[in-house]
């Protein structure tokens, strides 16, 4: 895992780091990816008919199988098409799109930059409207936080395409203030954007103000307060930021509904990306690229959460301790 | 050899009149009297980013009218069924139909600025009759032998055994020209749309963003359009983009907020916001591809008796079911063939279905008298019950829709177990392997009938591979066989009846392809070999 040694290596005071726990977590990080790269080797055998089938999708013509069967080694047993299939993957091999006619690699990596930077922009976006959102309800009436909650709990249940779709019908449709479709400038990222980013404020609005609310009833917020900080101080510098670690915790699963989201969000805007090259996958049978997308998805989340879990033992003392 | 030279004077006289009365031809759907404008740009919000952009390798229906954009045939097909010049100026056929000898087209270039000639054409049909280049398009030529250049503008063709479906399989799509500098490109390059894949088509690849968009700028050395077509010379677009929108709602917003100025594959729900509105203009195709039907398993019970499938057959009242799903978008079909087709048989239109009574006397003479608990018949403690297994990755348009509300009327009616289930294209190939499917629901797009009912009833088929019993492959090959209109006609329509009258194949309702624009949008039209939105030659606009 390059990417974490990378994050280790920036910090020469080696004698800080709980070395032990972080090469546990990178460890896991790489048994979560193998477990991943299993389950989807052995779904493939599992799905009723021929493999050679499955693979060539709707493809039928001449020599197709007879090839599949060759790159796959669809004549070995299944032992060793597995090893085979995983020294592939470790070398950065993803396999052949037999429907496309391309390298797997390719197709992903000429649009993944087009779903990173919706999911990115989404992320901030969702995460600075959540925080908004905690602290203009917090300490205010009960009628004001059930409300604000409400509205929560609106963002994170209604389905992502219905928000898109809607989105679109007013803001593009009726008021023509943003394109419909594609990914030229900033206008065509607005709306994709906010429908990612309302789920994802919705849920984390809620965890914040729960914390936020904690917090405040804690001994060291009275003392703050008796040295007669401003309220507004309390809650940005001492309430926020406090409640801000255990959202931490929970990044790798916003990452995880990001992604998600992604791909109805790409859909339904007509946007490139990951989300539109696993929907025309799907529709087309092209089994090999829908492989590849589930252990990006896996490989995405495995990074995430080990660096998440690496920076946490650095923030947290108590977990530096415990090395 | 012999050769008689084949209504030459015919079709060029025949192009002569469709240009000089381009209005009133069926192809060109958009009726206005006004002169065609040169110039402007026009997008479309399509349903689909075609998979390969290859004309040779594409499956897809789809991908197509974006194709044809760049990639031409030797040979039109116009709206009638008549083939037109197009990159073939004519040809001579052998009185044995075994040799075509096409005379191309001169001065053609493909847009990489090589020449179009011979030689090209050869290495073309070489690459795409060779198994090993694994192309879609080499099913259709199974009966293709070889060919030899004459001169640097006439190519000789051989058949195997003659072929009345040859000059069909010229004038699709998938034997469409291509530069020989794109054949000898890698195979991983040939699906990409890139500068490299090249044909001698009225627009030139100019702009491609993968999942976004495609755009098109004008040739504007064209002069090679097909013989139905409206117009000669370049294109009247300086450039078209082609947008996929996946989804419909959208595509019917971007239409109506004008961000796109045309779009495919309309809503049945949103026909109405463009069908005779002002302001804008909704088309559908022509249909002569199979109906879409219900293939029957004649050799699985209880569907070997052919009165239950019969019973099946008139066991609902389809008309009502096809006009409340599809809101009389499209026709319900009584026939295979689709009505736009010259070789439609007229005679089977109510003939059959809707017969509850009739279907009831079926199952009670097929000895399915008794009655289980939840009302279905039963013979010997077994349900009377069909499975139809429909490949997942097919289900479009609603049909599963439509699968089940005949269901529900067939249990209701006649106390048929119709059970509809989505399977895995894996499994219906596995299924296919063992011949152990059992309805398979289907639509083929249109080819010579010759070609889809020998995939369909053929023991060369994929349907009923290897099982001479149920084939009808004496009629097939009749009708592949002569050339003669009449003749091939009497054979289809003999095809079609057998195949009604003991119910191994239900049609069921007539698919068709719509389009809407808005008004400033002219020249409209399909291509009738695909049925499907034509290339943008045609277009032009007053925006």
């Amino acid at each position: 895992m390059a990417i974490a040694l990378n994050v280790t290596a920036q910090r020469p005071r080696a004698g800080v780091l709980p070395w032990r726990r972080i090469l546990a977590r990178l460890v896991s990080g790489v048994v979560v990816l193998w477990a991943a790269v299993t389950i989807a080797f052995f779904t493939l055998q599992a799905i009723p008919g021929d493999i050679a089938d499955i693979l060539a999708g709707e493809q039928t013509y001449p020599g197709l199988k007879e090839a599949i069967a060759a790159e796959w080694g669809l004549d070995r047993s299944v032992g060793e098409q597995y090893l085979a299939f995983l020294g592939r993957l470790v070398s950065g091999d993803l396999g052949t799109s037999y429907v496309q006619r391309q390298p797997v690699a390719d197709l992903l990596a000429a649009q993944v930059w087009s779903t990173v930077e919706l999911a990115v922009v989404a992320g901030v976006v969702g995460a600075v409207l959540a925080v908004v959102l905690a602290v203009v309800s917090i300490g205010r009436s009960r009628v004001v936080r059930s409300a604000m909650s409400t509205l929560e709990l609106v963002f994170t249940s209604v389905p992502t395409f219905w928000v898109g779709i809607l989105l679109l019908m007013v803001f593009s449709f009726q008021w023509r203030l943003f394109p419909v479709a594609g990914a030229n400038g900033w206008q065509s990222l607005v709306l994709p954007v906010i429908t990612l980013a309302l789920p994802t404020a919705g849920f984390l609005a809620q965890v914040i103000r729960e914390s936020m609310e904690r917090t405040l009833t804690e001994p060291f917020i009275v003392t703050v307060r008796a040295r007669g900080v401003s309220e507004s101080l309390v809650l940005l510098r001492h309430a926020l930021g406090h409640a801000l670690l255990p959202v931490m915790t929970l990044v790798g699963g916003v990452i995880g509904a990001l992604l998600g989201g992604a791909v109805i969000t790409e859909t339904v805007f007509g946007r490139p990306g990951i989300g539109t090259i696993t929907l025309n996958a799907v529709t087309s049978k092209d089994i090999p690229v829908v492989i590849a997308v589930v252990l990006f998805a896996a490989l995405i989340y495995v990074v995430v959460s080990t660096l998440l879990d690496i920076l946490y033992t650095l923030v947290d003392p108590r977990l530096r301790a415990q090395r | 050899m012999k050769h008689h030279r084949l209504a030459l004077p015919a079709i060029a006289a025949a192009a002569a009149l469709a240009l000089s009365a381009c209005a009133s031809g069926p192809a060109a759907t958009t009726d206005d009297n006004a002169e065609p404008v040169t110039g402007g740009s026009l997008t479309w919000g399509v349903s689909v980013e075609p998979v390969c952009y290859n004309p040779q390798r594409s499956g897809q229906q789809n991908s197509f009218p974006i194709i044809r954009n760049f990639a031409e045939s030797l040979v039109g097909k116009d709206s009638d069924g008549e083939y037109t010049p197009w990159l073939a100026d004519s040809w001579d056929i052998s009185e044995d139909g075994l040799t075509y000898d096409l005379h191309l087209r001169e001065g053609v270039e493909f847009t990489d600025g090589t020449v179009f000639d011979a030689e090209a054409v050869k290495t073309n049909l070489d690459f795409v009759a060779d198994p090993a280049n694994a192309t879609a398009a080499g099913t259709g030529l199974t009966n293709f032998s070889g060919a030899t250049v004459i001169d640097a503008n006439t190519i000789e063709l051989t058949l195997k055994t003659p072929d009345a479906a040859f000059l069909d399989t010229l004038a699709s799509i998938t034997t469409s020209i291509l530069s020989p500098a794109s054949l000898a490109l890698p195979d991983n390059d040939l699906c990409a749309a890139t500068s490299d894949l090249v044909g001698t088509g009225p627009f030139i690849l100019s702009d491609y963003q993968a999942g976004q968009e495609i755009t098109f700028t004008a040739n504007e050395d064209y002069d090679s359009a097909p013989g139905y077509a409206a117009h000669t010379g370049r294109a009247y677009l300086d450039s078209v983009t082609y947008r996929f929108l996946p989804e419909a709602t959208v595509r019917t917003g971007a239409l109506s907020s004008n961000q796109v100025d045309i779009i495919e594959g309309v809503q049945v729900t949103d026909t109405t916001l463009f069908q005779d509105q002002p302001g804008y203009v909704y088309e559908t195709g022509p249909s002569t591809g199979t109906a879409f039907s219900l293939n029957v398993n004649t050799r699985i019970a209880p569907a070997d008796d052919a009165r239950v499938r019969q019973a099946l057959r008139d066991g609902f009242d389809l008309d009502a079911l096809v006009e409340n799903q599809y809101l009389g978008t499209v026709q319900r079909a009584f026939s295979s063939i689709g009505p736009d087709s010259p070789f439609y048989d007229e005679s089977l239109e109510g003939s059959w279905g809707n017969d509850v009574d009739g279907a009831n006397d079926l199952l009670d003479e097929a000895g399915w008298t008794e009655r289980d608990g939840d009302g279905y018949r039963t013979k010997d403690g077994e349900r009377l019950t069909i499975v139809v297994g429909y490949p997942e990755p097919y289900i479009r348009d609603q049909r599963d829709v439509l699968l089940q509300a005949i269901q529900a009327q067939v249990k209701e009616n006649i106390g048929l177990d119709l059970d509809v289930q989505s399977i895995s294209s894996a499994q219906f190939t596995d299924e296919l392997a063992t011949s152990s499917w059992t309805v398979y629901p289907n639509t083929l797009p249109t080819s010579d009938p010759s070609i889809l009912f020998r995939s369909l009833f053929g023991s060369e088929g994929f349907l009923y591979a290897k099982d001479t019993a149920a084939s009808l492959d004496e009629l097939i090959a009749q009708s592949r066989q002569t050339s003669v209109a009449s003749e091939r006609k009497a054979a289809f329509d003999e095809i079609q009846q057998t195949v009604v009258d003991d119910a191994r194949y239900i049609p069921l309702y007539h698919p068709v392809y719509t389009v809407a624009s808005t008004d400033l949008v002219h020249g409209i039209s399909f291509e009738p070999q695909l049925n499907s939105p034509a290339s943008s030659y045609d277009l032009w606009t007053t925006k």
